[in-house]
């Protein structure tokens, strides 16, 4: 598997302008002081996640996964690869920009409230692993164009179905945001990390199997 | 090295029944046209496709059951596939330099360098033939004991397959032990290169031959309709309508050369093979 790894960071080499960009724009949102460091951290934690499903785009590029699939690894590792991959961009995104914006938002400005900062921005990691978790074995079963598509449209629909929920049965943002606002911060990040963990093993094991029936 | 019994695969249109053998240290090719089923055959032997019935044993083991370190003794090129485009000569090695313990790094990128590949710049700015040249290189890097190459001359100009020809001569005699199989459409590359080769119509191996005795005993009878008539024709393999009469193909070169002085006999090649043996299959 370290062979995969190894191809993995060589293309993403070939992205440094790419991650650069985040960086760059990770500063600058924070500088601009428009949004939040929190906000910052979320939205690049998931830019940089999605990269693993890129990565994918890449072996694919002109046949290559079959030539891949030619190589001392084993279908098993290469989904394993991926979702650890995905896993480690996650965190590194979320720790490079939770860490820029304490930087620059000033440690003096955010000592009040740093750790409530980050434990906020935390919950973006199981987030972004959730939208992997659904998103990889797609990709993975029926290739990155078309299943990045698929899982779009997917999204979309839940959202629809989750928005036309919340109207059916009358309920305000305001209350959403009270009933969270009284919950324990700490129970939630711990119930979202434990039920996160667990699907997405679960999606691993699913795209295991979807790489298994695979034809080159 | 390795051997497929009856491998079958069934697509709507297109069914594949392949048996053959590559023995260690021998060349050996496979020829036919487009969409008889070689491809189907070489993804099959590296386990990317999974078979309807029969059996393929690389190193005596089945092919979907190869592990990574079988794997490590395999060296493949794809016409259509490879790393990817994106990488640099560089990259590549310090991948295979994580994934084969016999990769040597210093001797690739030195080769690259003979080959004129820049190691800096990424394979998609490559020109064609330097890109197969590139392929090549890295299946050759690693020691492979079996290299099972798919149309690896395909796009290339003479000097360009020449060049690819001869690295796979300097491996063999480098690596004496090991085994190629190796597909073209190029007969003349495969005559100049194979010591055997099976040929494959309509997803069916329809000849398995050595090439020394193909370029000995085969050959192409030119014949008038009244040569025809008098012609013994228990050893003619194909025969083929002609304006001017008849042309036979025949395994048995020699007994129309003493018998019939005056019949036009042209040595055989695998081009002749591969026009009259598919015609009526």
């Amino acid at each position: 598997m370290k062979g995969l790894f190894v191809k993995d960071i060589e293309l993403m080499k070939q992205q440094k302008q790419f991650f650069i960009l985040v960086i760059v724009m990770g500063v600058i949102l924070n500088l601009a002081g428009s949004g939040s460091s929190s906000f910052a951290a979320g939205y690049f934690t998931f830019v940089t996640a999605i990269f693993a499903i890129t990565t994918i785009s890449y072996d694919e590029f002109d046949n290559g996964l079959a030539f891949l699939m030619t190589l001392p690894v084993t279908r098993k590792q290469y989904v394993a690869e991926k979702y650890l991959l995905g896993a480690g961009l996650t965190a590194a995104a979320w720790g490079i920009t939770t860490i820029t914006g304490v930087i620059c938002k000033g440690v003096a400005e955010l000592q009040g409230d740093l750790s409530e900062t980050i434990i906020d921005s935390l919950i973006y990691i199981p987030l972004a692993l959730l939208m992997l978790t659904a998103s990889l074995p797609l990709v993975i079963h029926f290739g990155a164009e078309k299943g990045r598509y698929i899982a779009m449209v997917m999204w979309a629909i839940i959202i629809a179905v989750v928005y036309s929920l919340i109207k059916t049965i009358g309920l305000s943002a305001d209350a959403v945001d009270a009933w969270l606002n009284g919950l324990n911060r700490g129970m939630v990040l711990a119930g979202a990390v434990l039920f996160t963990v667990i699907v997405y093993m679960g999606s691993y094991g699913g795209s295991v199997r979807l790489m298994e029936k695979k034809e080159f | 090295m390795l051997k497929i019994s009856h491998f079958q695969k069934h697509y709507r249109g297109f069914s594949l029944d392949c048996s053959m053998e590559v023995q260690p240290g021998m060349i050996t090719g496979l020829i036919g046209r487009n969409g008889s089923g070689k491809s189907t055959t070489f993804k099959a032997l590296l386990g990317l496709v999974h078979p309807d019935g029969g059996e393929i044993k690389v190193f005596g083991k089945k092919a979907e059951e190869l592990k990574p370190e079988d794997k490590q003794k395999l060296g493949v090129v794809f016409a259509d596939s490879g790393f990817s485009m994106y990488l640099t000569a560089e990259g590549v090695a310090n991948i295979m330099k994580s994934i084969y313990p016999d990769f040597d790094r210093e001797k690739f990128l030195q080769q690259c360098r003979r080959f004129n590949l820049s190691t800096d710049k990424k394979i998609k700015e490559f020109s064609t033939g330097m890109k197969a040249k590139f392929k090549v290189l890295a299946a050759l890097s690693h020691k492979a004991e079996l290299l099972i190459l798919d149309e690896p001359t395909v796009g290339l100009d003479v000097i360009a397959r020449d060049e690819v020809l001869n690295m796979l001569r300097e491996y063999m005699e480098e690596n004496e032990s090991s085994s190629i199989l190796i597909s073209s459409h190029i007969s003349s590359d495969l005559e100049s290169l194979c010591d055997d080769f099976y040929m494959i119509h309509a997803g069916k191996i329809i000849l398995h031959e050595d090439t020394d005795v193909l370029l000995s005993d085969y050959a192409v009878l030119k014949v008038s309709e009244e040569e025809y008539e008098k012609l013994d024709q228990q050893y003619l393999i194909k025969i083929r309508k002609e304006a001017y009469g008849y042309r036979c193909l025949t395994n048995q070169k020699q007994f129309y050369m003493e018998n019939y002085p005056d019949v036009v006999i042209e040595n055989g090649k695998i081009d002749d093979l591969v026009v009259m043996m598919e015609e009526q299959v």
